[in-house]
């Protein structure tokens, strides 16, 4: 049962990467790129993700842009959104994950404990305008 | 006419067309006109009139200033919603009129609050009982957006921008430069003289020390909007503006480099106010704003960080930012405080009990606090101190991370190498002193007084205004660029490097038509930046010339050339924001590229022409206006205007696990290459092709033995005209 929510989950967040794919921003639209991630692990094992990138800093401040970072790994898929709340996507509560630090040209988050070492993917996904907007879809290794 | 030339020549029309001859907004009834053209001047309130001379750029030595002309007050900003009025009301910093409007800072959907503003039109005709001037209800800017400027007193001292004024003098000027940047910026339009809006800040201060003060700026294009001036998007007519930190830069071709669309309260906005150049901190007419409540046209307003969540390590503040610690004496050492930030990364009170523990990696050693490992409280926003040390006896390269752990989570981290180069070498010469009151001056009479076998010239922290000649084999040693800058009067480079052996380390460059031009071998250009230089950031024209953890940011041209650079080497730097190519490699061997960040360039990332025998390995280059990667010639129309290089024939090189993404045009455009390796590269979400060859032969697409053809161990996905496209003419 633990599994089939689990792959729904995965397939949801996959079913809304591919629907954003298409529509990435354009030129006059918010800008959105991913470059580089950097993962730090606790003594207790737990993950905190830096990804650097370029996502319209500025107009993220003024305009409140709805953006959400989707990572995923294998068939755990977690959605951050920048007001810091627990992810989504998980199925069970992570009450100490969130986004912890939004600047310039990074942003870091700390990931749920289903996270563990591997490849992972990221991705950034906003709304603007009324439409889908999503940033290049980052693989990296935890 | 060159392609270039028509492109420069199309931008010089845009620019210059729509002033001549036009109608002036009622705004500048009275003021003073430019006989060439009868277009109103642009001056800032209260002060005289300024002109740029042959180099083009206001605030330079070579100005032209007419002291007789006095910009006369044409519209102020009022922190709060102020109902319209006649007079013009005072600032609320002068005046009891309402308490100043707090923020919390960050956007409304993440927690912050905006600060509501309202921006007036004036007549400009001051008296007693006006002394801001009265509403001007100017129907001709009607429908007009004002572009309101938050900027922030880091250091509260009680002023925007480098002064000498303040206690510290002129021991902090250079630490003021960071306040020149905008901390918020929001539109409103106008409408019977009025504009009003909220404008949502990043920046705030612990509210138990009273947050952070902020100064509300505003600036506006008057009318009309004509179609030959960008698209008709933005007003065509002169600027109007309260008072400055700066003389805004005005060259509107160097601050839109996206397309430009109308400026409105829910659409994205460019960065367009920035300074021109460096304002001087002891100017006759200092350009800081004052936040007492003197400056008439501007307003304050406090802004309060948000709870903190994390930790950061003060003198780390830059994200991403590495220490480079020596392998012995004080260079060996970490020495910062640890404090509480919010999710902006402000400074900010610390929830009751907020505790870290501080794990260090091997070989770097946690001296203080003494219970390493164990739980120390924040009681406060002052955080606490922390050392920490390198092990005697540490290998050069050796990285590590410094964290801190809240709730068993990394709330904190700090990245670090140890680097043999990072250990200082005692300086022979400190500028600025008696013997050296110039940096020129320290590079012509240096010995080796400590006769160590070299020749080492430490430069303090501050702004230098001269442009620099390296003829000598010296040792240029900056505080930190953050703090350490040298600022050229735009005629020439700001550092030129003709001697071998050199080494800068430290400095920003500004202001020249380049920011290093280095044309001696073996120079090493090491944690340094050139930043707005009127052409290329940093131009190497020589061999085995290294580059390593530097930046070249917001140039007017290409951010790194190496022309002719044989065995040279870019390493852990960034090309961010420049107005040509990010890094540009021509007629070079042997040179590597790699891990360095390349974003948001105006003709593409990365470009190699004629270069052989090269490595371009793990760098990123992302976000960019033209192809990301781009080898020989390029497509023409394919994110187009890198393709206007000339065709080279690259050969023999490897191109391996880059990521280039999300740029206008190809991923990875090549053109008449032959004998690449080009393996395990990420090409997603161009808006041009993934891969785009044409014209090539013999070259790898896989790392595995045997030659193989695209996409091989490469990866390619939703780019918008298709993963990849190979052509044979």
């Amino acid at each position: 049962m633990m599994q089939q929510r689990c792959k729904s989950l995965v397939l949801t967040v996959a079913l809304l990467m591919a629907a954003t794919a298409p529509l990435r921003a354009g030129t006059t639209e918010p800008r959105l790129a991913l470059m580089r991630a950097t993962a730090v692990r606790s003594t207790s094992g737990r993950i905190t993700l830096t990804l650097e990138g370029s996502f319209s800093f500025g107009d993220t401040v003024q305009l409140a842009l709805p953006l959400n970072v989707l990572v995923t790994q294998g068939e755990v898929a977690a959605s951050f959104d920048l007001a810091g709340d627990p992810p989504t996507g998980l199925g069970q509560a992570a009450p100490d994950a969130g986004v912890i630090s939004i600047g310039e040209r990074a942003i870091t988050l700390v990931l749920p404990s289903q996270f563990a070492a591997g490849e992972a993917t990221a991705q950034i996904v906003a709304t603007f305008d009324g439409k889908p907007l999503a940033s290049n879809r980052l693989r990296f290794t935890l | 006419m060159s392609r270039t030339l028509r492109v420069a020549a199309l931008v010089v029309t845009l620019c210059a067309a729509p002033r001549l001859g036009r109608a002036a907004s009622v705004v500048f009834a009275g003021d003073p006109v430019d006989p060439s053209n009868g277009v109103p001047y642009e001056i800032l309130p209260g002060f005289p009139l300024v002109l740029s001379g042959p180099d083009g750029v206001v605030g330079t030595p070579d100005d032209v200033i007419n002291t007789a002309t006095i910009g006369d007050i044409d519209m102020v900003v009022r922190s709060g919603s102020v109902a319209a009025a006649d007079v013009i009301p005072p600032p609320t910093a002068a005046s009891p009129r309402s308490a100043w409007p707090v923020g919390v800072a960050g956007s409304s959907g993440s927690g912050g609050v905006e600060i509501p503003f309202t921006v007036f039109l004036s007549d400009g005709a001051t008296s007693l009982g006006a002394p801001f001037g009265h509403l001007l209800t100017a129907s001709d800017m009607d429908g007009i957006p004002a572009i309101v400027a938050v900027f922030a007193d880091f250091d509260g001292d009680g002023f925007i921008g480098p002064t000498n004024a303040d206690a510290s003098g002129s021991s902090d000027s250079s630490r003021e430069v960071g306040e020149l940047e905008p901390v918020g910026r929001a539109v409103a339009v106008f409408n019977g003289g009025v504009a009003r809006g909220s404008v949502a800040i990043r920046s705030g201060g612990p509210a138990s020390r009273g947050g952070l003060k902020v100064a509300l700026t505003a600036l506006a294009l008057t009318g009309p909007f004509d179609a030959s001036f960008f698209g008709g998007n933005i007003p065509s007519g002169p600027a109007i503006s309260t008072a400055l930190p700066f003389y805004p830069e005005r060259d509107l071709s160097k601050l839109i480099r996206d397309r430009p669309v109308p400026a409105l309260p829910n659409s994205t906005l460019q960065q367009v106010i920035r300074f021109a150049s460096l304002p001087h901190a002891d100017a006759v007419r200092p350009l800081a704003l004052r936040l007492d409540g003197s400056s008439p046209t501007i307003d304050v307003a406090i802004a309060n960080a948000q709870p903190a969540v994390r930790v950061a390590f003060r003198e780390y503040l830059e994200a991403g930012r590495l220490a480079l610690l020596g392998t012995s004496g004080p260079a060996s050492y970490v020495r910062c405080h640890l404090i509480p930030v919010d999710r902006w990364g402000n400074w900010a009170d610390p929830p009751p009990g907020f505790t870290v523990s501080l794990h260090a990696a091997a070989p770097l050693q946690v001296l203080r606090p003494r219970h390493r490992g164990e739980s120390v409280t924040l009681r406060s926003s002052s955080g606490v101190r922390v050392v920490a040390r390198v092990a005697a006896g540490s290998s050069d390269g050796a990285e590590g991370v410094l964290s801190a752990e809240h709730s068993g989570v990394v709330v904190g981290s700090l990245r670090y190498q140890v680097s043999a180069g990072a250990t200082r070498a005692l300086a022979d010469v400190v500028v600025p002193s008696i013997d050296a009151p110039t940096i020129q001056a320290a590079i012509a009479n240096v010995t080796d007084r400590n006769h160590d076998g070299r020749l080492v010239v430490a430069v303090r922290a501050g702004i230098y205004r001269e442009n620099v000649l390296v003829n000598r084999s010296v040792e240029l040693r900056g505080d930190d660029a953050a703090t350490t800058f040298v600022q050229g009067d735009g005629t020439s480079s700001v550092l030129s490097v003709t001697a071998p052996d050199v080494v800068i380390r430290g400095l920003t460059a500004i202001g020249g038509t380049s920011g290093f031009a280095l044309s001696g071998p073996s120079t090493q250009l090491v944690a340094s930046r050139a930043w707005r230089n009127q052409a290329t950031g940093v131009s190497v024209a020589s061999s085995a010339v290294l580059v390593w953890q530097s930046a070249a940011v917001e140039n007017g041209a290409d951010g790194f050339t190496f022309n002719g650079a044989n065995a040279a080497s870019c390493t852990d730097s960034a090309a961010l924001d420049n107005g040509g190519g990010g890094v540009v490699v021509s007629n070079a061997q042997n040179a590597q590229i790699e891990r360095n960040r390349v974003a948001g360039n105006a003709t593409g990332g990365l470009t190699m022409t004629t270069t052989t025998d090269s490595t371009v390995t793990d760098n990123q280059s992302v976000d960019n206006f033209g192809p990301g990667i781009q080898i020989g010639g390029g497509e023409a129309g394919a994110g187009g205007v890198a393709s206007g290089r000339p065709a080279g024939s690259p050969q023999n090189n490897q191109l391996t696990n880059n990521l280039s993404g999300g740029n206008d045009g190809d991923g990875l455009n090549m053109d008449s290459t032959n004998g690449n390796l080009v393996s395990g590269n990420a090409l997603d979400l161009n808006k041009g092709y993934g891969l785009f060859l044409r014209r090539s032969t013999d070259d790898d697409f896989s790392a595995t033995p045997g030659v193989q053809g695209p996409l091989g161990d490469n990866t390619a996905e939703d780019n918008r005209r298709g993963d990849f496209f190979i052509r044979t003419n």
